[in-house]
């Protein structure tokens, strides 16, 4: 890839991610049998933000807001940079944890259950993901994407890790059966209640980044057969929204024990196996 | 500049019931339905006032929830529609002059819609909410105060203060409710 | 010879103008001592020096006497606090060490031996235990205590350093095992300290569950003898796996491992600056140490149940921590973990665990020393003990709360050290289970273990920045620059020894420098910047009239705790059952 196409493809991530968005409440609608919004709706919803009236809690609960998306942003410029998986996840963590204190900064009821849940959905979902690196440098040999996206591509022996992030997506881009933390009208959307006007803006374009970082794992599992990665993308795409669409949402505790069970089981399979047929 | 056209392709709305007996209720739920799917205008019910632009409120003002009416109303930030479905949120419907109930919710915040029926169908839901998105386009960010507040009133503010609980505008602690 | 010499002199002057109460005078030794020490250290780990020297038997004679001085010491503290447990260990003690003493070889092969191992925990030891006696002055000024008992902990503490620098540099088991028990005489003094009924009962558990550590060692030596092995560090040979389960087993009293984890927790109620140089900074790193030490003539197997035995106590006591709410005690839990980490990672015996070994202990011990000086300053000044006091601290000090921000974000988060040590085990551990496929059970507790220890810090976070209401007004309190000081030293010594870590490779080196920027940019932005013209607004309560207040959350498993005590006893017999095959 030249540099001039990945400066751009840092660079306008959140102008694309934005269709992936869009793209998902369409497809939503169309499960659901109705018409749906425009695929530009995120861009409408961005216009009509920045035209509200401007407001805000405190100030520390804004800039955490503000860091929060750039460091997803950072984030995602590192993965287009092929850096080091496990360096991608614990940035990842850095930004999440961020918003976790981004929500323990008001002293709104909403906000602190949100952040806590968030909290344990984060210790539901790291070891899965930490797992998940661990299994593809058993069988790519290496943890960088920028070696990994130019070796053989050996999805096959990786069938058991793809189940393991099709487990976690929900759980990540907060969508049904896992999205406890966001949880829309139970706890109003937990942390991100608080924002309104422009600064909400910042949180719903996180929501965009936080679906590449999601997704750009399963598009590295195909190593170099892009197109079957873009392919892969796609089917989990449809996937992810089929069981969104499909399931309920399910307790925190009970989140957490069936991520870490089925996550720690999926990924040791696989781990296992591909020592025995290395 | 020029977003104001922006304003009507994604308003999000806050659904409130001030005492209703649930029939209106039910039909704005219909309207979001895939019959009538709302969605399509880019509506999204996200129930939290500080992200909404329209205000449906259904019911008669019940004495309880006027000062949740307010706190919510204050709560939104400009610019915003408030729609008012159903003939008791207009007038008090079936429930009018009653020793409990307040006749409809424009004494205390201005409305910009009214909704008859009882319970309203969904297409005059529709029709009323286009309706209140042509004069959400005109509105300004200038703060819109409503008309009366609970507790000690100073007419001489120009302004609401939103980091208080509307109603105490003078800051001091009234006891809630009735 | 000379720099050996520097060691010793130079803590015991400083104690000795501590123990003179001349402020100014102790402020320039501790600092002389500070600076001269951690330089020599530095420069002679980057040197790969290595000394060996001799102790002549006169020294010798005088060491064996006053051992079994302490060893009565310690029997007469039980026989008059009348602790049974105290008691027969002690005796027990010394029957094992008079067998020893007389049937000991005199062969000797250089007493003490200092190599790059020792020059780092020098470095560790010097540095950070120094700022922490530094710090003390100013503490015990808050401390409610005569005058008498405060020269004597002022001078203790750097009697205690010269203690710990002979330790590292001890090369004879019986040197060693002098020194450690001076570790627990020290830990059993200072733990004591305010003599209330809650010190002396914990104190009492520390100074016999310590002792056990002791008879470790002792079974180790007479091991040793039995087989006629020599008693040396550095002639420990392969087939003496034995004499190393025992020193392992010493290590993991030390660094307070479960099943022996309750003396470092019950050592919580002694002054904030033992808390910090003696349970989390230096003493208990001689857990890691040792097994560092000793973890060439390991085993295959006994290495892979080590970091199994490691990384179990990791995972557990992590999850045992969600349930407290003492700032302090947190801090114990959280230390505890991490240094079974460390022993799990040491004891996989190769070049490469020991550097993330090394990396693991210097940064642990900047950040917890950090960490428990604010407690410190915490208690004397705002008298907070239990995080449920820390509402509002956000905006009664802002630097506090940064610096304790800070400080859990150095343990758990990038671009901090702990966090690369973290990843560089993640790595290694990774690249060995290509090799034993049960390193797989390693790399699942280490990640969940990692998980909950993330949990655990922003759980109290979330009590540190719970602002008030838009509705009340909280005035500053001002806390002593001096005091602070200190914390400020460690966290930039924390953030500048990470050019060590950053310059491996320019995608560390990026990756290193955007974050610290990002950290850097937030900082000054909440100094800066205002926000004018935005409307403030209230919290959403649902239109409630009624403001909130939110609690921390606590999740309790203390349901499991004897499953997990007598499982964790089980494992030990398994490891000197099964190490030995």
């Amino acid at each position: 890839m030249s540099n001039i196409a990945i400066f751009l493809l840092i660079v306008l991530a959140p102008i694309y991610a934005a269709f992936f968005e869009g793209a998902q409440r369409v497809l939503k609608a169309k499960m659901q049998r109705r018409i749906g919004p425009p695929l530009m709706q995120p861009f409408y919803d961005m216009y009509k933000l920045m035209d509200k009236r401007a407001l805000m809690v405190n100030k520390t609960h804004t800039l955490f807001a503000l860091f929060y998306f750039f460091t997803l942003w950072i984030l995602i410029a590192f993965i287009f940079l092929g850096f080091n998986l496990l360096y991608i996840i614990f940035l990842h963590l850095l930004a999440s944890i961020i918003l976790i204190l981004a929500g323990f900064s008001v002293k709104s009821i909403f906000s602190h259950i949100g952040s806590n849940r968030k909290l344990l959905a984060i210790v539901a979902y790291e070891p899965i993901l930490l797992l998940i690196s661990v299994g593809i440098y058993m069988v790519y040999g290496t943890f960088e994407i920028s070696v990994i996206l130019n070796t053989p591509s050996q999805f096959l022996s990786l069938i058991f890790v793809y189940f393991a992030i099709i487990l976690i997506i929900p759980a990540i881009t907060k969508l049904s059966p896992f999205d406890a933390p966001k949880a829309h009208q139970e706890i109003v959307g937990g942390i991100e209640i608080e924002y309104g006007a422009i600064f909400y803006e910042f949180l719903y374009a996180a929501k965009f980044l936080e679906m590449i970082f999601a997704y750009s794992f399963i598009y590295i599992l195909a190593g170099d057969n892009h197109i079957f990665g873009t392919f892969l993308v796609l089917f989990s795409f449809l996937l992810v929204n089929l069981i969104d669409n499909s399931t309920a949402r399910i307790q925190i505790s009970h989140m957490v024990k069936v991520i870490l069970v089925l996550g720690i089981v999926l990924c040791s399979i696989n781990i296992l196996g591909s020592l025995l047929w290395a | 500049m020029g977003l104001e056209k922006y304003r009507k392709k994604s308003p999000w709305i806050l659904h409130y019931n001030c005492g209703s007996c649930n029939g209106c209720d039910i039909e704005i739920l219909a309207a979001m339905s895939p019959k009538y799917d709302l969605e399509r205008f880019g509506i999204l019910n996200n129930g939290n006032p500080k992200q909404s632009d329209i205000f449906l409120v259904t019911g008669p003002l019940t004495y309880r929830s006027r000062e949740r009416l307010i706190e919510l109303y204050t709560a939104m930030p400009e610019p915003k529609v408030v729609v008012a479905v159903g003939s008791c949120t207009c007038t008090g419907g079936v429930f009018s002059d009653m020793y409990n109930v307040e006749n409809g919710i424009d004494s205390y915040i201005p409305v910009d819609v009214y909704i008859p029926g009882c319970a309203a169908s969904p297409e005059l839901i529709i029709d009323g909410v286009v309706k209140g998105l042509e004069i959400l386009e005109k509105k300004t960010k200038e703060i819109e105060k409503p008309k009366k507040l609970l507790g000690k009133l100073d007419e001489k503010e120009e302004t609401i203060n939103r980091t208080r609980f509307a109603g105490n505008i003078l800051g001091k602690d009234d006891e809630t409710s009735n | 010879m000379y720099i050996t010499i520097l060691y010793i002199i130079l803590p015991l002057l400083s104690s000795f103008f501590a123990y003179k109460d001349n402020k100014k005078l102790t402020y320039t030794f501790s600092a002389f001592s500070l600076i001269v020490l951690s330089t020599i250290s530095v420069f002679h780990f980057f040197s790969n020096s290595v000394y060996q020297f001799d102790l002549n038997s006169f020294l010798h004679t005088i060491i064996t006497i006053l051992d079994l001085v302490l060893l009565g010491y310690f029997a007469f503290i039980g026989f008059k606090a009348q602790n049974k447990k105290v008691l027969f260990l002690a005796l027990f003690q010394a029957i094992l060490f008079l067998y020893c003493i007389f049937n000991v070889s005199h062969e000797s092969f250089g007493d003490l031996y200092l190599n790059n191992l020792s020059f780092f925990m020098l470095i560790v030891i010097n540095l950070v235990g120094s700022i922490i006696a530094i710090y003390a002055v100013k503490y015990m000024e808050y401390e409610n205590c005569s005058k008498e008992k405060r020269r004597f902990f002022l001078a203790y503490l750097w009697f205690f350093i010269f203690i710990m620098n002979m330790i590292v540099i001890a090369n004879n088991y019986l040197l060693f095992f002098f020194f450690f028990e001076l570790t627990t005489l020290s830990s059993y003094l200072l733990i004591r300290f305010r003599k209330d009924e809650i010190s002396i009962t914990n104190s009492l558990r520390a100074l016999w569950l310590n002792q056990l550590g002791g008879v470790f060692i002792l079974f180790a030596v007479i091991i040793a003898i039995l087989n006629d092995s020599s008693i040396y560090f550095t002639q420990l040979k392969s087939p003496e796996v034995l004499i190393a389960i025992f020193l392992a087993f010493a290590s993991f009293v030390k660094g307070a491992s479960k099943p022996f984890e309750s003396w470092l927790l019950g050592a919580m109620v002694a002054p904030t600056p033992v808390s910090a140089i003696l349970h989390s900074a230096t003493m208990v790193k001689i857990a890691p140490f040792l097994i560092l030490k000793i973890s060439y003539v390991f085993t295959p197997t006994l290495s892979l149940l080590i970091t199994l035995f490691s990384m179990g106590v990791f995972a557990i006591i992590s999850l045992q921590s969600l349930a407290k709410d003492n700032f302090k005690e947190i801090l114990a839990y959280s230390t505890i973990a991490l240094l079974a980490l460390m022993v799990s990672i040491a004891s996989m015996g190769t070049q490469e665990a020991f550097e993330i070994t090394l990396y693991l202990i210097f940064f642990h011990a900047v950040s917890k020393a950090m960490l428990f000086m604010i407690a410190g300053v915490l208690e004397k000044q705002y008298h907070i003990k239990s995080i449920e006091d820390f509402t509002l601290l956000f905006q009664k000090s802002p630097i506090i709360t940064s610096l304790i921000l800070l400080g859990f974000a150095s343990v758990t988060m990038p671009p901090f050290g702990l966090f690369f040590a973290k990843l560089f085990s993640l790595t290694y551990i990774s690249e060995m289970i290509k090799q034993n496929p049960l390193y797989l059970l390693v790399a699942i507790l280490f990640v969940v273990g990692s998980s909950l220890l993330v949990l655990l810090y922003f759980k109290v976070a979330s009590k540190l920045i719970d602002f008030s209401s838009t509705q009340e007004k909280v005035e500053k309190q001002e806390v002593s620059k001096e005091f602070v000081f200190s914390s400020f030293l460690l966290f930039f010594i924390a953030v500048f020894s990470l050019v060590f870590v950053a310059f491996d490779s320019l995608s560390i080196f990026m990756f290193t420098t955007t974050i610290i920027l990002l950290i850097v940019v937030f900082f000054l932005l909440l100094k800066l910047l205002n926000f004018k013209g935005i409307d403030r607004v209230k919290e959403y309560s649902c239109g409630e009239k009624y403001s909130h207040n939110v609690g921390v959350f606590y999740y309790d498993f203390d349901r499991y705790k004897t499953t997990f005590q007598n499982s964790f006893i089980a494992l030990l017999f398994i490891i000197l059952i099964l190490g030995l095959v």
